[in-house]
């Protein structure tokens, strides 16, 4: 009997009903009240759409983290290390370019004037540099460089003290080339003439603030006559200070030789009629490295002013940190009567770690500049310069204090002081 | 004044170069400006120094197309085979 009970109050609801809380009631005879079952399946109803739509929610989210490293361009190039792809195997694409920024402190010898400016020895700039096996040991590529610079350190003046410069990029390399070690290179568009760099040989480590083209730092400043009622001359730094560093950058096609013995023979033709030809030779000599170049460049019809450019500039470094650079230079005007004008540059510097942090290099430099803008004219600078790499930030903080003066004929000029101290960041 | 500067200057780089140069065989030196892009590591781009946008090698595009992983468990498997290319998306 008890048995019986047992089994119809315990055994059979579980058998048939199991031992869901709301089914207890029921299987032990409890009341049912159809409304409030009702209720209580719905609300459990709820809860489990609720438990579903969240699933669903989190599912979606993890399909989503995925799908941009499995499909998208740019996963692709995570996976490969790159952002771009080509068709073409063996094709290397480089993005490169450095700020440079500083602030100009000038005195005319009337009055001083302070500019934020884009460092010209060494201008902010960008690039995108490609290459590519073609056949054989020729390689061919692509450079494409342009600089925007606001506010140029050789523009700013006492008369144009803010918002120089183009406000926009200018070219810089616009080239193509194909190459190969032992039949040299090709190139062909817009970059270096043969010419360009053969008077800026510099291993002083001090170039960024300082080099044989002296008026980068403050070329717009104009010479202030204090005897004149009128102030300020119409001869400016740049105008009486050049390094005659050949044809600089032009559309031009240039052949570089291969090179022999650490010598290195180039020509070019630009647009325009202007002939060049340059030779450098860099090489280590015992403790000593070398280098050095010089250039003929022969203007023809494409400049109204200049016939001929003879540079050259040779520059050593001790491995104890000495170095000393020459750079000279004569040009052949083409204005009749108008004598030759010719320069001398001389740089002693040093360089050494005297810290972890970077190379630390100090140099003294001298310019003598000679008939340039006018017959009669002598124009001369020193310089005091001093770079301090930092490593860490890929970065160089330098400062350059650099004396100008002018003697010309029947005229006075007062000296300038220029001061130029910035940073120059590679990224 | 000039001259003699000039000629003194040439004659004293060149009485260190020259004894050097004649005592030692020259060895290779690759001379670039410091002015144009400075050498070494930049603060964003890294050791190279430069931002390496696009390096190919041979077997490139077989990882590609093998770093696609297979579909979700809930998709439909055509859906996830139309742009199985990684290449052609990347080439429009």
């Amino acid at each position: 009997m008890r048995s019986t009970r047992f089994l119809q109050t315990v055994l059979m609801p579980i058998l048939f009903f199991g031992f869901g809380a709301n089914t207890m009631p029921v299987a032990l005879g409890a009341p049912l009240d159809p409304a409030v079952e009702i209720e209580k399946q719905q609300k459990q109803l709820d809860e489990q759409a609720r438990t579903i739509e969240a699933l669903r929610k989190e599912v979606a989210a993890i399909r989503k983290e995925k799908e941009p490293e499995s499909e998208t361009a740019l996963s692709v190039g995570r996976q490969n290390n790159v952002l771009v792809q080509s068709g073409n195997d063996a094709v290397q694409v480089r993005l490169y370019g450095q700020v440079n920024r500083g602030v100009l402190y000038t005195h005319d010898g009337n009055e001083s004037n302070v500019f934020h400016v884009d460092n010209d020895n060494s201008s902010t700039r960008i690039g995108l540099l490609g290459t590519t096996p073609m056949f054989g040991q020729f390689r061919a590529g692509t450079k494409l460089e342009f600089e925007f610079q606001a506010n140029d350190s050789n523009r700013v003046s006492q008369n144009n003290k803010n918002g120089v410069g183009d406000n926009h990029f200018r070219k810089r390399h616009m080239d193509l080339f194909i190459e190969a070690t032992q039949f040299g290179k090709l190139s062909v568009g817009y970059g270096d003439t043969a010419s360009n760099g053969t008077a800026e040989v510099d291993l002083s480590g001090t170039d960024v603030i300082g080099y044989s083209s002296v008026a980068d730092m403050a070329g717009g400043i104009f010479f202030y006559n204090s005897l004149a009622p009128s102030g300020l001359s119409n001869a400016t730094v740049g105008d009486v200070f050049t390094n005659m560093d050949g044809l600089s950058r032009d559309d031009r096609i240039r052949y570089d030789s291969p090179t022999f013995y650490g010598a290195r023979l180039a020509v070019s033709n630009v647009s325009g009629g202007a002939n060049d030809v340059a030779i450098r030779y860099n090489a280590r000599l015992g403790e000593i490295s070398l280098a050095s170049a010089a250039a003929f460049a022969d203007l023809g019809g494409s400049s109204d002013s200049v016939n001929y450019l003879v540079d050259g500039s040779v520059s050593v470094l001790h491995d104890s940190g000495i170095s000393g650079t020459l750079a000279t230079g004569k040009a052949v005007y083409s204005a009749p009567g108008k004598k030759e004008g010719k320069y001398l540059y001389l740089k002693g510097g040093f360089q050494k770690h005297f810290w972890e942090i970077g190379l630390t290099a100090l140099a003294l430099d001298l310019g003598f500049f000679y008939d340039i803008d006018r017959n009669g004219d002598t124009a001369k600078t020193v310089g005091l310069l001093g770079v301090q790499q930092i490593d860490l930030w890929a970065a160089e903080v330098y400062i350059g204090c650099r004396h100008y003066d002018l003697d010309r004929r029947n005229t006075h000029m007062d000296n300038i002081i220029a001061v130029l101290s910035g940073v120059r960041l590679k990224f | 004044m000039k001259r003699l500067i000039r000629c003194s200057a040439v004659i004293l780089l060149w009485a260190i170069v020259l004894p050097v140069g004649c005592a030692t065989s020259p060895r290779p030196f690759q001379y670039e400006s410091n002015r144009e892009l400075k050498k070494g590591p930049g603060l964003f781009s890294g050791p190279d120094g430069m931002f390496e946008l696009y390096r190919s090698a041979p077997g490139t595009e077989m990882k590609a197309a093998a770093s696609v992983p297979p579909p979700l468990p809930d998709r439909p498997v055509e859906e996830a085979e139309e742009g199985s290319d990684p290449t052609s998306s990347i080439q429009q």
